[in-house]
């Protein structure tokens, strides 16, 4: 260990004195102090908490992962170009311990900066809505709404995967399905519409949804229903509904009417005595408008109930702790690359890998596609391997990536949502300790029988 | 004389070779996979314990590459390796060596000190201990009074002094000095030489590159020439040197007059004319004496200062002798150390044979 944190050590000394900590520490500077001060936000006091929160933080994290990464790529390639790499593997020093070495400084770098650019922007929000800065009624709002943790508790999705099979078995045994597309593909359009229709209100009728509340809502706290919606007919004028909240069992039953238009996100209060005490709530909501167009409520984010958990600071360094573990995985991926390549071609290397990373979803649904060059009875057996072929490709490449995909902390924290010590432990373990402990292996293999002393 | 030097190389080979090379060949290839140049080829040779071992070639003739395979920093592309009994690329090996690369790929930031703490860290070194050699080091090496100065704002001599401190870090049993007098001033140069013969009197096996021939004819017991990465030839330098069909004889300069008769016997015994000359202390010799007086008289430059022999942890018991004449504990006094040297040497002692 000793080894480790001398090369550590070294690391951060030669950032500290190639003044690169100085120059990330004043770009960092400038991007969390100068960036609310130029971007105009809605006018609101909340729009400019929202852009201090999801932009100032979210470019420092930008920053700070191309200077990781490049950092990364720089660690080792640059000491093998200048052979100093020599004078180290002629020491007793396993290529494990190197490359943890390196890593370790670099992260305690990032520790330095990104805790540094997290206590700037933290400052500067709360001298922005210090008492006097502001109105009290903003500074209420603010409290509610975006300076606070809340929990999203979504609604029990209703089950659709039987139904949905027992129709695409219908369908397939009367010929009823469509010739160009693969079966699956058509079994996932039946799931994803009898989803749809579960969380859609008729017009003129009802609809309800159960939730799970894990803790009864503290006394004093907001509790609260967030809900958005699309409308069958194309205008955004308001549409008049009733919310019912019961228990489970029908009792305890309190309502609400307002009027609400579509694609605004709207909360409510959800009365807490509402709650049935097994912990479930029903909720309600019935279309009382003469308009004759539906309610369509996006499956998953667009009917969820929001609960307080915590006080805002707490969720602000759990979001700084998923930032720092997705930065420690780009710096590991950059070492990487500089175990490998020279300092150029690791730069574009790692730079490839974590747009891979970026584009994970897209990856995603064309591993879920399968289809690259026509399908059917017509496509030629070179389309099918090639098909095959790109679809093992893909699949495996999401494989691998969809672990280091996650939800956006900047995101979470700019709309008060919760973030779970149970989120920071993911990130850490599976960037860090999975994913970053890959790249060390991998990384010492390769330093362990690359040939050092070649001539330049 | 040589067999004297044999005799001394072989009695100092005690125990198995440092360093075993059979059929050694390294062939570098491009990018994809081609051979390009064959930098050594089928090379074989072993260093024994306790001797200075000398590649010497032109350059491109494949030293620095043998020394790095001997390092671990190149794997041979044929051939057998051992370097003191393990392979090259064997972590607890290294603890072992100390390396000293061509050119010294120090850190430039780093002050002589961070440099020589950074290295000892790596070698486990503790705390105590590193901070006694770094003083004992950076005194032997002359630049205890640039210990705060980054190395790179250093001249190429000084790092190269660097260089060398951190070779000798972890007092190793092999030392691999790849050129080691390039970029030193005659001073640096003759101190390195006496440094080096200092380590192989103190046990110490020295494994050194060069194409200067003085630097090795002074102080190596054996060579081996490269070619175009072939040996050309080997052995101890006195063997390879010797002129076995003359002789000389030095005598106290006298009056031609004088001297006659013993001309005339020597013809006679020789049945040629023979050759009378006045020997020549030579360059290195007489530069270092101007400079020593000069120093008497001025203040010393700003670069290295003349260093101490050697770092005490380095030194035999003999130079651990404290400068009043009285030996630390355990330690034998000058004379029966020179008399335990001259029975382990079987003769003449390495400083012996310069010829000062």
């Amino acid at each position: 260990m000793r080894r480790v944190l001398a090369i550590a050590a070294l690391t951060v000394r030669g950032a500290v004195r190639s003044r690169v900590l100085l120059i990330l520490g004043l770009m960092l500077a400038v991007a969390v102090v100068g960036l609310p001060l130029t971007v105009r936000g809605d006018g609101t006091i909340g729009g400019l908490v929202q852009i201090m929160l999801r932009y100032a933080l979210g470019v420092a994290f930008v920053l700070l992962a191309v200077a990781m990464v490049w950092s990364g790529c720089a660690g080792i390639a640059t000491e093998v170009r200048d052979r100093q790499i020599q004078m180290v593997t002629t020491k007793p020093v396993r290529a494990l311990e190197v490359w943890l070495g390196k890593w370790i400084g670099l992260l305690a770098l990032l520790a330095v900066l990104l805790g540094g650019a997290g206590f700037a922007v933290f400052g500067l929000l709360h001298w922005t809505t210090r008492p006097g800065a502001i109105e009290e009624a903003d500074r209420a709002r603010l409290r509610d709404e975006v300076l606070v943790a809340r929990a999203e508790i979504p609604a029990i999705a209703p089950e659709v995967d039987a139904p949905a099979r027992a129709e695409f078995e219908r369908r397939r045994s009367a010929g009823e399905l469509p010739a160009d597309r693969p079966p699956e593909e058509v079994f996932r359009m039946l799931r994803r519409t009898m989803l749809a229709q579960a969380f859609s209100v008729p017009a003129g009728g009802r609809n309800a949804w159960l939730f799970r509340v894990p803790r009864r809502p503290a006394p004093g706290r907001p509790f609260l229903l967030q809900f958005r919606f699309e409308k069958s007919v194309l205008d955004l004028e308001p549409v008049r509904l009733r919310w019912t909240f019961e228990a489970a069992d029908g009792t305890q039953r309190r309502e609400t009417v307002g009027e609400y238009r579509p694609r605004a996100v709207y909360t409510i209060a959800v009365p807490p005595e509402a709650l049935g005490p097994d912990g479930r709530l029903r909720i309600g909501c019935e279309h009382i408008d003469p308009v004759p167009a539906s309610l369509l409520f996006e499956p998953g984010d667009g009917l969820v109930l929001l609960q307080y958990r915590g006080a805002f600071a707490g969720n602000y360094a759990r979001a700084i702790g998923v930032l720092f573990a997705r930065l420690a995985f780009l710096t590991a991926l950059g070492l990487a690359a500089g175990t490998l390549f020279s300092l150029p071609v690791a730069g574009f290397a790692s730079v490839s890998g974590a747009l891979l990373i970026l584009l994970g979803d897209y990856i995603e649904r064309l591993a879920r596609a399968g289809v690259f060059f026509g399908a059917g009875p017509d496509a030629g057996w070179s389309a099918a391997v090639v098909n095959r072929f790109l679809s093992a490709v893909f699949r495996a490449l999401s494989f691998a990536i969809q672990p280091l995909r996650g939800p956006d902390p900047l995101d979470l924290l700019a709309t008060g949502r919760w973030i779970a010590w149970g989120l920071v432990g993911r990130e850490m373990l599976i960037q860090v300790v999975v994913y970053g402990g890959l790249l060390a292996l991998c990384s010492a293999a390769v330093l362990r029988r690359r040939e050092l002393g070649l001539p330049a | 004389m040589a067999d004297e030097q044999e005799h001394e190389a072989a009695s100092r080979a005690d125990g198995p070779p440092l360093v075993e090379a059979w059929e050694l060949t390294k062939v570098f290839r491009d990018f994809w996979r081609r051979p390009q140049v064959r930098a050594v080829n089928g090379l074989t040779f072993t260093v024994s314990r306790g001797e200075i071992f000398g590649l010497l070639g032109p350059n491109g003739s494949g030293k620095s590459t043998t020394l790095k395979m001997v390092l671990g920093l190149l794997h041979p592309t044929r051939g057998r390796l051992r370097v003191l009994g393990a392979s090259p690329r064997e972590v607890r090996t290294k603890a072992r060596i100390g390396y000293l690369p061509e050119e010294s790929y120090l850190y430039p930031y780093l002050t002589p000190v961070e440099t020589l703490d950074f290295f000892g860290r790596l070698f486990d070194l503790t705390a105590r201990e590193r901070r006694r050699r770094i003083e004992e080091l950076l005194e032997m090496i002359g630049l205890a009074h640039a210990r705060r100065r980054p190395v790179g704002e250093f001249s190429k001599g000084m790092a190269r002094r660097v260089g060398l401190a951190q070779a000798l870090l972890n007092d190793p049993d092999l030392v691999i000095l790849d050129e080691p007098t390039s970029g030193l001033d005659p001073i640096g140069c003759r101190q390195m030489k006496d440094l080096i013969l200092t380590l192989a009197r103190r046990g110490k096996t020295v494994l050194l590159s060069s194409h200067l021939l003085a630097d090795v004819e002074d102080i190596c017991d054996r060579v081996a020439i490269l070619y175009n990465g072939r040996l050309r030839a080997s052995g101890a330098i006195e063997t390879l040197l010797e002129e076995r069909d003359r002789c000389s004889l030095t005598l106290p300069a006298v009056e031609e007059a004088r001297l006659r008769p013993v001309i005339e016997a020597a013809r006679a015994a020789a049945g040629a004319e023979p050759e009378i000359t006045r020997p020549r202390m030579g360059l290195e010799r007489f530069f270092l004496r101007v400079v020593e007086e000069a120093r008497r008289v001025e203040e010393p430059a700003a670069g290295a200062e003349a260093g101490r022999a050697v770092a005490d942890y380095l030194a035999s018991p003999a130079e651990a002798q404290r400068e009043d004449g009285t030996t630390p504990e355990g330690v034998a006094d000058r004379a029966e150390v020179d008399r335990r040297l001259e029975r382990l040497v079987g003769g003449g002692r390495p400083e012996d044979r310069d010829g000062s």
